[in-house]
């Protein structure tokens, strides 16, 4: 029998009936379909009189189930364990048989039970997505071994050259998820196609014929997973066309159910999925990495995490994360729980009193300022996790006491292991490590003009994203190397990284002026660049955090809180650096939610404000700003602004049936959903709105779907909102909106709304 | 992760709640004064929470003291400079 030599990257994997397909692709762009035999296996913590029950059920299975007595690592005890090993030799059973024993063992933990097939094979065999090397294959196809040229975690790789094809809808101004057709579009080697018939058989035909010619790796779409595939797949169907999307067509498509769920205060909604099999099927609407961080990115994570592509693509940034902590578990003998079963540790009153709290916030000094600088901790959290060795088994872990720890935690007096590494900090130093050596090559390709510095800030931006959820994840409930202990740690040493730096920017002099858990802004009368740059490597030294001057600004505003306009709010701000960057949080400008309309104004307030260089020069350039301000407002009141730059966007929070109130929202879900688009709670809605009071006309707010040009818009709630926005860069210098009104001239029939009382002079605690 | 200890603006928006029978007896110019007040403990919300004290209307009446006397401070500041001895 000889043995055929196929140098290339592994593409894609799946679980078929003999074990997994595994799809590699060459240099030339060939593709080769290989099976590979793997029997997946799971591990049962139970004694031996329960062991013979397991036998007896086992056997009732119609395909081989084997047992075998091991012995593995439990993470949080460090010890040996010795446990059942339940191999299942169908990949596609292997839920199955997960689930029957569940039930025969509700009480019992299962190990690594949880985790996908491929996942499985990935981490035993060390593979992950996109693997360069030499594959060795047998005559009838089957992978035999290989040699890896590469590792899950190296700073430079080659990626095949992959075709691409797109299918869309065809655009429009409404998103095609609230549209009824199914004219589409099919782009690839720099032509696009336009499909439009009756029939939607010849439409299918059509699709096949490209994805024949194209053959493509890559397919993209644009709510691909929600509308198109179902849409084209539910045709095919109904016109009894076998279509072509997937290169394997003995398998069928890889779906999940959308869904709504609960996080950080607000309702989100997912897509559900739609891969397929030996291409890739990449959805641009329902995939935050790509929108992050594009292509790239996502190949990043997926090397790094070990996770099929088409999945990561699809996941949120958690999964990726429990990934790579899962395929360190295996290589190092670990059992995985499948449900999360570490307790919280009982803790007293005074301990969760001072233990439930997050960063600290130091409320700004409200209005103007010149001469700031701001000070950033860089990746704070991930960098405590690695320095402070601070993970799940680590936090009060049974070996060490007061005594022998590694050290304590500040204000906790929780102790941390010194005896070994924690599972979160070793699989985070890798991330941490290879952020840092990408952006330090994203600096030098630039420096040089070369054009692969976008690669490398993709890369970075991909794993940075990786360490601003990595910290959530060791309190959620769901992680499954999460103890809440661990996150009260990380957050007590963050609170002690932020005041040491205050102290030792208050030492040299430097005035306070706001502080975000791992940002602040500082102030002191002609200080230079050089002196916050020595104030830094202090601060860096004694918290063994690095921390990095961001800039300086000509000129920063801290708005008043839109609550109270005598106090500040956190985490607001607009201001100009000197290197004539901008940089902008939480006002209008960036928010998600205003109207274009107010957002290009206030845009083009800034532009006018940046030409300062100090406070004086902002009061000098006002008038020039409130004359910007003024054209935008007469044309919104003259009826004549687009209606296109007035849409709203808003997350609804229920679906249609469930609104009792007579919210534009609820008015708006409810227009769409008689017009037949149904929307899940999560789900973003767009409208223009015609009546805020709903007084003077029957709707409050129109869907932008079914807006024309006649409804018009509701002029005097424009106006409010833009003016608000006016209010939020000038009221330090006396404009709210009541006096915006007179000085642009504009005279209301009824007060309809409470004014922003100005903020006294002299005021007697704050002014001061 | 649910929270069972409540952030420090929500516990001074508490603390100003159970107040509200209190601010209503009072005239208008003293219930500017005690909106005053209460502004001044929302500015103080890092050392609050850092302090983590048991009873929080301490940290409250502790910031409430800290803005009246860097008012004082500031009077007296004026008061030698404006008429030097």
């Amino acid at each position: 029998m000889s043995i055929i030599h196929f140098t290339g990257w592994l593409f894609d994997l799946y679980p078929s009936a003999h074990g997994l397909t595994v799809w590699l692709v060459d240099g030339e762009g060939r593709k080769r379909r290989v099976s590979v035999p793997y029997v997946p296996s799971f591990y049962m913590h139970v004694a031996d009189k329960e062991a013979r029950r397991v036998a007896s059920i086992i056997s009732s299975f119609p395909f081989r189930v084997t047992l075998n007595r091991t012995t593995q690592k439990e993470i949080y005890s460090n010890e040996e364990w010795n446990v059942l090993r339940v191999n299942v030799y169908d990949t596609l059973q292997f839920k199955k048989v997960v689930q029957r024993l569940e039930r025969h063992f509700p009480h019992y933990v299962f190990f690594n039970s949880d985790v996908p097939v491929q996942q499985l094979y990935l981490y035993n065999t060390g593979l992950f997505p996109l693997a360069f090397g030499k594959y060795h294959l047998s005559e009838d196809n089957e992978l035999l071994s290989w040699e890896l040229e590469d590792t899950y975690d190296a700073m430079k790789y080659t990626t095949p050259e992959l075709s691409t094809m797109t299918i869309q809808n065809r655009p429009d101004v409404v998103s095609p998820k609230f549209r009824k057709t199914y004219q589409i579009e099919i782009g690839y080697d720099g032509t696009t196609y336009s499909i439009e018939n009756e029939e939607p058989a010849e439409v299918l035909h059509a699709l096949n014929h490209h994805l024949q010619r194209c053959d493509p790796d890559i397919i993209f779409t644009e709510y691909g997973d929600a509308v198109l595939m179902p849409m084209l797949t539910r045709l095919a169907l109904q016109e009894d066309v076998t279509l072509l999307l997937n290169r394997d067509t003995s398998v069928g498509y890889f779906t999940t159910n959308e869904t709504s769920y609960f996080a950080y205060g607000k309702i989100v909604h997912k897509d559900g999925a739609f891969e397929l099999a030996g291409r890739w099927h990449l959805d641009i609407e329902n995939s935050f990495m790509m929108g992050e961080a594009g292509l790239d990115g996502v190949v990043e994570i997926a090397r790094l995490a070990q996770l099929p592509l088409q999945h990561q693509s699809r996941s949120t940034i958690g999964t990726a994360l429990s990934s790579m902590q899962l395929s360190w578990a295996i290589r190092n003998n670990y059992l995985i729980p499948a449900k999360k079963r570490e307790p919280e540790d009982f803790k007293s009153a005074a301990t969760l009193l001072l233990a439930d709290r997050g960063g600290l916030i130091f409320q700004p000094k409200m209005g103007y300022h010149e001469q700031v600088a701001e000070l950033d901790f860089v990746s704070m959290y991930p960098s405590i996790m690695v320095e402070h060795n601070v993970s799940p088994e680590t936090v009060n872990c049974r070996c060490c006491t007061k005594e022998v720890a590694r050290e304590i935690v500040p204000e906790l007096q929780y102790t941390i292991c010194g005896k070994r590494e924690g599972i979160v900090p070793s699989t985070l130093r890798t991330v941490v490590q290879k952020r840092a050596l990408y952006k330090k090559e994203k600096k030098r390709l630039k420096k040089l003009g070369d054009l692969q510095w976008v690669l490398f800030d993709h890369r970075q931006n991909a794993l940075k994203w990786m360490l601003v959820t990595c910290f959530g994840y060791l309190g959620y409930k769901n992680a499954r190397f999460g103890r809440i202990e661990a996150h009260e740690s990380v957050n007590a040493y963050s609170r002690d990284a932020i005041l040491q730096a205050k102290e030792i920017a208050e030492e040299h002099g430097y005035q306070f002026i706001h502080a975000i858990v791992d940002c602040m802004w500082l102030k002191k009368e002609g200080a230079t660049e050089a002196d916050y740059e020595r104030l830094a490597r202090e601060v860096s030294e004694a918290t063994d955090i690095e921390i990095s001057l961001e800039g300086i600004y000509n000129w920063i505003l801290f708005p008043a809180s839109k609550m109270d306009p005598h106090i500040p709010t956190a985490n607001r701000y607009v201001g100009w650096y000197t290197n004539d960057e901008i940089k902008i949080r939480g006002i209008e400008v960036r928010r998600r939610d205003t109207p274009k309309f107010i957002k290009r104004m206030q845009g083009e307030m800034l532009q006018i404000l940046g030409e300062a260089k100090n406070v004086a020069e902002v009061e000098a350039l006002v008038p020039a700003a409130l004359a910007k301000a003024k054209e935008y407002v007469a044309l919104l009141r003259s009826g004549k602004a687009d209606p296109l730059e007035l849409v709203v966007r808003r997350h609804i929070s229920q679906e249609a049936d469930q609104y009792a109130n007579r919210s534009a929202s609820a008015e708006v879900t409810k227009a769409l959903e008689e017009a037949g688009i149904h929307l899940a709670a999560g789900e973003m809605i767009e409208y223009i709105i015609l009546d805020s009071t709903g007084k003077k006309k029957p709707q409050k707010a129109k869907p932008l779907a079914l807006y024309s040009l006649e409804d018009g818009y509701d002029i005097e709630k424009y106006t409010e909102m833009t003016l608000k926005a006016v209010e939020t860069l000038l009221l330090p210098f006396g404009y709210n909106v009541e006096k915006l009104e007179q000085v642009f001239g504009i005279i209301r029939t009824k007060k309809t709304r409470k004014t922003t009382n100005l903020p006294r002079k002299q005021h007697a605690l704050f002014g001061v | 992760m649910g929270r069972t200890v409540p952030t420090f603006t929500m516990v001074v928006q508490q603390e100003m709640e159970s107040w509200s029978k209190f601010r209503r007896g009072l005239r208008r110019e003293d219930q500017d004064a005690f909106d005053d007040l209460f502004r001044a403990a929302r500015l103080q919300l890092a050392s609050s929470a850092y302090a983590a004290r048991p009873i929080p209307f301490e940290s409250i009446i502790m910031s409430m003291l800290i803005a009246q006397q860097r008012v004082i401070q500031e009077l007296q500041r004026r008061l030698t400079v404006e008429r030097p001895t």
